[in-house]
């Protein structure tokens, strides 16, 4: 094997994916050829350098990320600053009342928990209510401003779902991302049997917790 | 969307041994720890709502990989932080030979051997120029070690066709360290 035939394979050499024969014959070039054995160590050379080692996070980092899945938004954010209700007040949803959207005292009620963050340009906003029984087959509706989408289901303006809902808290988490400055209205239909509830809130654009 | 507390106990259970391994891959692909717990945590805003889907998953690494990757490009293209570049399509023996020659650390030319730390740090810059799924191939590749079924998966590609990318990839960032090298 000559030079060049060993530099066309320096990459696969280095790989290791060379077959058997083609890999002995590079060695037994490189035992001899000065200059290929430099661009041999030059090639491993160039690859290890990519690899950096890589920080650890904090211990605090899983319990900051599955926090920010249930809270929605950043957890991060979410506890350190002093002004909480500041940022709330600048965020999405002021609030979804879907405790109490059903008559009946053994029907879901209670006050709604509302916890939107901003992060990044995805802002979540978690509502939580509770239900007085467990209850089957109740639909969701949610109609999206223009301005918004959520996370998860980019272009979709109406999504529904089947959901159940278990006695005690159950939480809907809205991850919302703002694609433009813009207001608009949220509106969420709960519908249960014969009985549907409709909420409407505002929708901001662009305001964020600094 | 919708989760029961049960539900959200089982979403910690299923997501929360691959967290630390999501992180290492998103400060691999962003550069950064602070650009890495944001990716992570998109993609955990992303998913809570997927719990359902989630337990579904045979192996859910690739696939976290996966989800995480596509945050990655999404955001990079929201962002636009890095723009498309056209590049020579497969770089040449010759290109890879004189990059080599310049590259080789044992005093070929004056630029040859640059101390490491320096050629460290242009090599990390030119990896940052390139383009999200070259990147992401490149850390996947060449720096994390993982099998090319994984990558594929990841990149949702042919398996056959991991070498042939990452040779042009390669070549690409051979091609962008040569450039910074230039005096
Ligand atoms: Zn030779």
């Amino acid at each position: 094997m000559n030079c060049n035939q060993v530099i066309t394979r320096i990459e696969d050499y280095c790989d290791a994916s060379l077959g058997p024969e083609d890999r002995q014959a590079v060695a037994q070039h490189l035992d001899g050829c000065e200059s290929c054995y430099r661009k041999v160590r030059a090639e491993r050379r160039w690859r290890l350098m990519l690899a950096e080692p890589v920080s650890e996070p904090d211990s605090g980092f899983e319990q900051r990320m599955l926090q920010a899945a249930h809270g929605g938004g950043d957890a991060r954010r979410r506890w350190t600053t002093p002004v909480v209700g500041a940022a709330m007040a600048a965020c999405l949803v002021g609030g979804l009342f879907l405790g109490q959207w059903l008559p009946s005292g053994s029907e879901p009620s209670g006050a709604p928990v509302v916890g939107p963050v901003a992060s990044q340009d995805v802002e979540t906003v978690n509502l939580a209510f509770e239900s007085g029984k467990a209850l089957q087959d109740v639909t969701l509706t949610l109609e999206l401003p223009p301005h918004a989408e959520l996370a998860s289901m980019p272009g979709e303006r109406r999504i529904s779902w089947q959901v159940n809902l278990e006695k005690g808290e159950n939480r809907l988490a809205l991850p919302l991302r703002t694609l433009f400055p813009g207001e608009g209205e949220l509106v969420a239909r709960v519908q249960h049997g014969n009985q549907t509830k409709t909420f409407r809130a505002a929708v901001g654009g662009t305001q964020r917790d600094g | 969307m919708f989760l029961t507390r049960s539900q959200a106990k089982e979403f910690d259970r299923l997501v929360k041994p691959h967290l630390r391994m999501l992180y290492r891959f998103a400060c691999r692909l962003t550069g950064n720890p602070d650009d890495a717990e944001d990716l992570v945590q998109e993609v955990m805003l992303k998913l809570y709502p997927k719990t359902q889907e989630l337990r579904e998953v045979e192996d859910l690494q690739p696939w976290l990989n996966r989800v995480l990757y596509r945050c990655f490009v999404d955001r990079s293209r929201r962002e636009k932080r890095r723009h498309e570049q056209a590049f020579s399509d497969l770089g040449s023996d010759e290109d890879h030979n004189a990059f080599l020659d310049r590259f080789s650390g044992e005093g070929l030319g004056p630029l040859a051997d640059m101390e490491n730390d320096r050629a460290r740090t242009m090599i990390h810059s030119a990896l940052d120029e390139l383009a999200p799924d070259q990147r992401a191939l490149i850390v996947m590749y060449d720096v994390e070690g993982w099998p090319q079924d994984d990558i594929a998966e990841v990149l949702d590609v042919a398996p056959g066709t991991i070498k042939s990318r990452l040779s042009r990839c390669r070549a690409r960032l051979r091609e962008i360290i040569l450039a910074k090298m230039e005096p």
